[in-house]
């Protein structure tokens, strides 16, 4: 149980304690592929796309991990803390360091609040009216650098958090909620993955703290290659045709990869950013699954950013099949999920909000979202019918490559339509004939 | 507990990992978090433990929590057959 004292809390304590096994020789090696790891960041300078802050996070949680290590489990996740509580006024200043803490410590104390879940609710909605206000201007006595983080740190864990908070017997300690909204790799990477409550509570050490970490120096490094790729995509512009001077069916090949490869930034950084939550015993699942081998439509939807997959999962797609599915299990699936890709438009408008102070009400995104929900929803139809599991399996080899390479075209002019400013320069991109090349 | 558990072994191998062997399939293997199960997966997971066990699951019960591996899923079971 999370949140409150009983037996197998102890239990799990205890196997978690054995887990802090120390091995200096193993240590001195993590150390050191850690050091390498931050060497290579700076030689292929990574740190002027991704960011200094970034690369500041990175280094102080090496730094941190290298005490961490060595703690027992009852200082760890305190330990945990203080550093990404210590580290924030350096990176991003006193002032919003103590703000975003007030307003923490603020939903924690309406967190434990006596009284009903529609009162917490309440308070809770007041405080996302003030940061609404706060966006648009109306407070302008605060600093401006205050609502992207607040919108980074809130805006989806918050929702997790009083979900659970609502289902779980007990109060939620003051430790397991700093630890979950206070992430030292959040303050060097403000589009942070969707972490889950209590798959952070139950990842806590669940294997000996060196094969976490070293399955996080893994992924940190799975990440710096990505983001080499996309530095090297961002700026190698002379490699890739011009988008305005397309004039044969491989250049606008090229010129899509080009734009849908660009999404390494967002996989590779989720890769290090978990990666680093490993070196402080994290063991967090992946947050991209060999996305580019996507066999469907639906395949992508569960190989892509998993933590915003099963955010939607949680929130959205498992409530509403539970109070849909008296009315037929086969509808309640379609239904909910048309609803999940509504809510992930919102969301995402919404969460541009937060960060740019502008909701993002373009065309193009709507439509995006739009087209592909009712392609998921037509996949899906597909594969809840009887059999459909068993044909999928016996297909060869050549077929499922070939399913791969149509779903990977599909998603590349897809992707083009999402990141094209207006429908008319997407139509004259793949047009390119008539625009005269 | 154990019966419990096995049952719930033997469906996911034969669902969702035919040819693989029991013993890689432990009671605490991440089926939720690893990957075995995605969300329509889950709900047939979910649709056998009602029917076979003659519980009612929820909607928050489908969490990482009471979910994501045999061992969890056998002690909810356990715990709602007690009520």
């Amino acid at each position: 149980m999370v949140g409150a004292v009983d037996a197998s809390v102890t239990v799990a304590d205890a196997a978690r304690a054995q887990r802090c096994r120390l091995e200096p020789r193993r240590y001195v090696v993590l150390l050191l592929e850690l050091a390498l790891l931050l060497a290579a960041f700076r030689s292929f300078k990574l740190h002027e796309l991704i960011g200094e802050t970034f690369f500041a996070v990175s280094a102080i949680a090496a730094v941190a991990f290298a005490l961490h290590y060595w703690l027992p489990l009852r200082l760890k996740e305190p330990a945990f803390i203080a550093i990404s509580i210590g580290a924030l006024p350096f990176l991003v200043g006193p002032t919003v360091a103590l703000l975003l803490l007030a307003v923490a410590l603020a939903i924690f104390a309406i967190g434990r609040a006596e009284g009903s879940n529609a009162m917490r609710a309440g308070g809770l909605l007041l405080i996302g009216a003030a940061c609404v206000a706060g966006r648009v201007g109306a407070l302008p006595w605060l600093p401006e650098e205050l609502w992207p983080l607040l919108g980074s740190v809130f805006l989806f864990r918050l929702p997790i958090w009083a979900y659970d908070r609502a289902h779980l017997r007990g109060r939620p300690s003051l430790r397991e909620y700093l630890t979950y909204f206070f992430m030292l790799p959040n303050w060097g990477c403000l589009l942070f993955p969707v972490v889950d409550f209590q798959t952070q509570r139950k990842s806590f050490l669940a294997r000996d703290q060196n094969e976490v970490a070293q399955t996080g120096i893994a992924w940190m490094a799975r990440g710096l290659l990505q983001l080499v790729i996309y530095t090297w995509l961002y700026n190698a512009r002379e490699w890739f045709p011009d988008p305005l001077l397309i004039d044969d069916p491989l250049a606008l090949l090229l010129c899509l990869a080009r734009v849908y490869l660009l999404y390494l930034r967002l996989s590779g950084t989720f890769h290090f950013v978990i990666g680093l939550m490993h070196l402080f015993g994290y063991d967090l699942p992946e947050t991209h699954r060999r996305w580019l081998l996507s066999s469907s439509l639906t395949d992508f939807w569960r190989r892509i950013n998993l933590y915003w997959k099963d955010f939607m999962v949680k929130l959205v797609w498992f409530p509403a099949y539970f109070r849909w599915r008296k009315q037929g299990e086969r509808r309640a699936q379609l239904a909910a999920t048309a609803l999940v890709f509504v809510a992930t438009w919102f969301l995402h408008a919404a969460q541009t909000f937060l960060a740019t102070g502008t909701f993002l009400w373009r065309a193009t995104d709507a439509v995006f979202w739009a087209i592909l929900g009712v392609l998921v929803l037509v996949n899906l139809a597909f594969e809840l019918r009887p059999g459909a599991a068993a044909r999928a399996a016996a297909r060869p080899a050549w077929s499922r490559a070939l399913r791969v390479a149509a779903t990977l075209l599909l998603l590349m002019v897809l992707w083009s339509m999402w990141n094209a400013p207006t429908f008319a320069e997407w139509f004259d991109l793949l047009t390119w004939w008539k625009v005269g090349g | 507990m154990d019966e419990i558990a096995n049952e719930l072994r033997r469906f996911l191998l034969a669902e969702f990992l035919p040819g693989e062997s029991a013993a890689n399939l432990r009671d605490d293997t991440p089926l939720r978090t690893g990957g075995i199960l995605d969300s329509v997966s889950t709900l047939k997971f979910v649709a056998f433990v009602e029917q076979r066990f003659g519980i009612e699951i929820e909607a928050h019960e489908t969490g990482v929590r009471d979910f994501d591996c045999i061992a969890d899923v056998a002690a909810l079971v356990q715990r709602k057959r007690g009520r």
